[in-house]
């Protein structure tokens, strides 16, 4: 009976394989538009419902000049796909980007803080415009169509093989499910990962910096307290096994000097810079991966000032236990030490300085604010605490 | 039978009475959970549930415009005791310390804000001096959009007295509701009393 069952398992894995004909899906081609009676035109139209939500949606960052920035960057990698794709940024503060299949491609606002350069979003972008030339959204579809059919088929082979169908063994063929998905998802993603690649060298930038932006995210996660991906179960390949590859694809390009485009980035997301690392505060990561966010991103010694005051700000934040207000006071003061100018951490100071109970040094800070920046919004708020 | 028929009727009509979130509110002076004292010139409704921390006063709905009154805060509590129905974070809720300074107050409100995820953006600005009753307060703007898009203005006053936060707040629409109801809230908000 045992025997049975293993060969009707054995028998309905294995007519699993092809994977219901998505092996057959053919690449998008430029401006092409499902036909209407195609499961991939209801996919398009679930996504232009949602892309019409999100236009109006309140977490939609509203910035034409940074979308029009990051259209171009698109339209660079994939001219022939330029007027097919729109790019949407939403203000949250993780790392994320996702591709429709209608085209509609979505960048966190945390994704943008932690790239050091033009290249490296074009490395994301490349690699989720990878996603809509291959049609992926189709295919995971049709593969989890397949699935969810074989599963069924799983469920009454285990019943025939005196298993009963519940319980248990519906959580088992459900891991089966999630791994085969998973796998596919996997396999996707490794392949969108090699057009991205390909884009981000044909439009000239750096392709040493696709793996730099996955090295970054491995080490902060390492730092903080997010779980690792779990390799059989994860929609990604783990992000160690995806540097390893883009390393082995950029070799052959490995003297090359082309753009990286820093300053342009800088540039682009400049006005929101302050908003979204205070964002980041707010999410009350441990601080070693916090720090480590913002370290990459001021990572020459010109700003130096503004990333002793944030590290000040992610101690002060996290409120008066373990020392955190005198850690909070060295990083003001290293701040200070770089741009003597720069009025915030004198401000800082004083009111920390004021709840530690040094109220003379205290007043003297906030007194050194007042006197450097001049018409502060805030200046009878501080006068209310030197009276 | 008659006396059981009584009796049901008697209890389903107890129960309504008690469920009943919204009362009306009429024009003078309305004192509001022995916590506040303020002067109205408009009717309003009162929305108040037992569990929650706070009440509001609408006219034409808790989304067009509201006037939000927090029962006080103590220290080590948050703004919000019931759970957010938008976020399971519940070990992240920010907590309210007495010996906060004004700038900190003013931060504490919009990450209680922002942890509610009422809105998807909330920000807050012009922060001033401001007495509350006897408190020596602060008063600072208010914008916000929600999912949807909708654009919000409001203000808010706040204080602590007796290690205690007091925070009332106005929200409307951009469009319309906070033009409409914007000096009508400040005389409100201005009357406010602390018992």
């Amino acid at each position: 009976m045992r025997k049975i069952f293993f060969l009707i398992i054995f028998f309905l894995s294995s007519c699993a394989t092809p994977i219901g004909g998505v092996k057959n899906v053919e690449d998008i081609k430029p401006q092409e538009e499902p036909s209407i009676d195609t499961i991939e035109a209801g996919l398009w139209m679930q996504m232009n419902n949602y892309e019409e939500k999100l236009k109006t949606s309140g977490s939609r960052l509203k910035d034409k000049d940074l979308e029009e920035y990051l259209r171009r960057i698109l339209c660079d990698l994939t001219p022939d796909y330029c007027k097919d794709m729109r790019i949407y940024v939403q203000d949250i503060p993780y790392f994320n980007a996702f591709m429709a299949p209608n085209g509609m491609m979505v960048v966190w606002t945390g994704l943008l803080l932690r790239a050091q350069n033009e290249a490296q979003v074009a490395a994301v972008i490349g690699h989720e415009a990878g996603h809509y030339i291959k049609r992926h959204s189709l295919k995971a579809w049709l593969d989890a169509k397949s699935r969810t059919d074989l599963m069924t088929l799983l469920s009454i082979g285990l019943a025939v093989g005196g298993v009963p169908a519940s319980g248990d063994i519906f959580n088992l063929t459900q891991l089966f499910q999630a791994g085969f998905m998973a796998k596919h998802s996997r396999d996707n993603e490794r392949e969108a990962d090699r057009i991205g690649l390909d884009l981000l060298i044909k439009a000239g930038y750096d392709p040493k910096e696709a793996p730099k932006i996955w090295e970054n995210i491995i080490k902060e996660m390492e730092l903080g307290e997010a779980k690792k991906p779990i390799a059989f179960l994860a929609s990604h390949p783990a992000p160690k096994e995806r540097i390893e590859n883009l390393k082995k694809q950029t070799e052959e390009y490995k003297d090359t000097k082309n753009k990286k485009n820093k300053k342009e980035l800088k540039e682009n997301i400049k006005p929101h810079v302050h908003k979204w690392i205070k964002s980041e505060i707010k999410v009350n990561n441990p601080y070693d991966q916090t720090e480590f966010v913002f370290n990459n991103f001021f990572d020459d010694n010109e700003n130096l000032h503004l990333l002793n005051f944030y590290k000040g700000e992610i101690y002060r934040l996290k409120g008066d236990k373990d020392d955190n207000y005198t850690k909070a006071i060295a990083f003001y003061k290293e701040s200070i030490e770089a741009n003597k100018n720069f009025p915030k951490p004198y401000k800082e100071i004083g009111l920390l300085q004021l709840k530690l109970g040094e109220t003379e040094k205290a007043k003297k800070n906030l007194k050194k604010y007042l006197e450097i920046s001049k018409n502060a919004e805030d200046a009878a708020i501080i006068e209310s605490y030197l009276n | 039978m008659l006396k059981k028929i009584f009796i049901i009727s008697f209890l389903i009509i107890w129960s309504c009475q008690q469920n009943r979130p919204y009362i009306l509110v009429e024009p003078g002076k309305v004192e509001i959970e022995k916590i506040y004292s303020v002067s109205t010139n408009k009717k309003w409704s009162q929305f108040q549930e037992s569990g929650y921390s706070f009440l509001f006063w609408t006219i034409d709905g808790y989304t067009l415009q509201r006037i939000v009154f927090f029962k006080p805060v103590e220290d080590g509590r948050s703004l919000f005791d019931h759970d957010s129905l938008f976020t399971q974070e519940n070990d992240k809720r920010p907590i309210f310390k007495s010996n906060m300074n004004k700038f900190e107050i003013k931060e504490f409100f919009e990450d209680c804000i922002a942890w509610s995820r009422e809105f998807t953006s909330f920000s807050t600005d012009s922060i001033k001096n401001y007495k509350i009753g006897d408190i020596d307060g602060i008063s600072f703007d208010i914008t916000a959009q929600n999912e949807l898009g909708l654009n919000y203005k409001g203000f808010a006053v706040t204080g602590i007295k007796d290690n205690n936060l007091y925070i009332v707040y106005f929200i409307a629409t951009e469009i319309e509701f906070y033009k409409k109801y914007k000096s009508e809230a400040k005389k409100i908000i201005s009357s406010i009393k602390i018992l």
